[in-house]
């Protein structure tokens, strides 16, 4: 690593990155996006990301390297590659840092007030549903983590941007969602993908600390009615268990939280269809208007 | 010199008493700090593991299941055994590897 770049920080809930790059067009991308989180310098980041150009080597596009905490993350060669490939740098960083979360990988949101856990494995659609509640009025956490404090048992907002993959493009326009503007990332093996800022969506948009109470676990499948399935709550803990990343330390503590979660909240299996109709019944839940309707079901 | 391990009483199966047990409704998850791994108990499997506390016989355990759940005595003790006999290959009950198996564990 050379002494290079400019250093910029920001703050979203509990993590706060500083990004040092000297990559200018890095530089505005990422800063552009997370302007209103940007804060004082003065502050120790959880999370230092180096993202500089590497050595010249004759033959070769010129790769990034991007370091987090002093290790060795990624190297791209594509400039449309950067922004996604740190934003995957501070994900994998995440879970080593932040002590006092237990990090799932799920999305939350918050409807009504409810706090809500959309966990499941990449390419569920957790980011798309987390986006269609965020346009009908539900306040975002993050698309990518359930951040737990260990305490008191609440879900923390961590505003990341919304990375909407290139197969909801449609979907996220057809909620009002406009990426006509946003520029188009390459994120390796999982395709291109666009950036929505929950702020641009509205200046309330972020919600609070909040308790989980419902824990649904999605599977978008084409065409399908959406359908709501409650499981038993040791089903849900071993599905939040097998998403946990918080495991390999505390181990002990985080599935002690996973089962205090678990006992306060609804679980149900998720079949989401159309996401207008999946959104209804999501917001239907969250307000217990549906909730004996789903139970029978 | 250094104690030696508790052993299992085969016939009086003994939970180790390092595991976590978080109740959720009827069932239960198990978590085992040596591994890591967390098990899902279910009804029945919970309550062979609650009588596995060093004084019940698998016999006893049979017949307390033909008492809570409505299954033939031999149903019982079928799953009784195929239960004991998976407790032990996870090495969830006390004995003299699971013992060994601890205390290299906490001595690094």
């Amino acid at each position: 690593m050379n002494g290079n770049g400019q250093v910029q920080q920001f703050a979203l809930g509990p993590i706060t990155v500083a990004l040092r790059t000297d990559i200018k067009a890095l530089r505005q991308d990422y800063g552009t996006l997370y302007a209103p989180y940007a804060c004082d310098a003065g502050m120790a980041p959880l999370i230092k990301i180096d993202a500089l150009r590497g050595p010249w080597v004759p033959w070769r596009r010129r790769r990034c390297r991007i370091h987090v905490n002093q290790r060795l993350q990624f190297e791209p060669d594509r400039p449309n590659e950067l922004l996604p490939f740190v934003e995957w740098a501070i994900n994998w960083e995440i879970p080593n840092v932040l002590n006092d979360h237990v990090v799932l990988h799920a999305a939350s949101i918050q409807v009504e007030g409810c706090g809500i856990i959309l966990a499941g494995e990449s390419g569920a659609g957790k980011s798309t549903l987390a986006a269609g509640l965020l346009a009908r009025g539900g306040k975002y956490l993050c698309d990518e983590f359930a951040l737990i404090q260990t305490e008191r048992r609440e879900l923390s907002p961590y505003p990341r941007a919304i990375c909407v993959k290139q197969p909801s493009f449609p979907v996220v326009e057809s909620l009002g969602l406009s990426l006509v503007g946003r520029p188009v990332y390459s994120k390796g093996f999982k395709g291109l993908v666009r950036f929505i800022d929950p702020l641009s969506v509205r200046s309330d948009s972020i919600g609070q600390r909040c308790r989980p109470e419902l824990i649904l676990f999605p599977k978008y499948v084409a065409g399908a009615e959406p359908a709501l399935h409650e499981i038993p709550r040791a089903e849900a803990a071993m599905e939040l268990h097998r998403v946990c990343f918080s495991l390999f330390r505390g181990g002990r503590n985080a599935v002690a939280v996973i089962a205090d979660v678990v006992r306060a909240a609804r679980c149900y299996r998720l079949t989401s269809g159309e996401i207008h109709q999946t959104c209804r019944m999501i917001e239907g839940l969250a307000s217990g208007r549906e909730w004996s309707l789903a139970r029978s079901a | 010199m250094p104690k030696r391990p508790k052993q299992e009483n085969e016939n009086l199966p003994e939970q180790r008493d390092d595991l976590e047990l978080h109740k959720l409704d009827d069932e239960a998850l198990l978590f085992d700090p040596l591994t890591s791994n967390t098990h899902r108990l279910n009804n029945t499997a919970l309550e062979i593991w609650k009588q596995c506390d060093g004084t019940h016989k698998a016999a006893d355990i049979a017949a307390r299941l033909t008492e809570l759940f409505e299954v033939s005595l031999a149903d019982s003790q079928l799953h009784v055994d195929r239960m004991l006999h998976e407790l032990r290959s996870l090495h969830l009950l006390v004995s003299e590897e699971a013992a060994i198996n601890r205390i290299l564990f906490e001595s690094t």
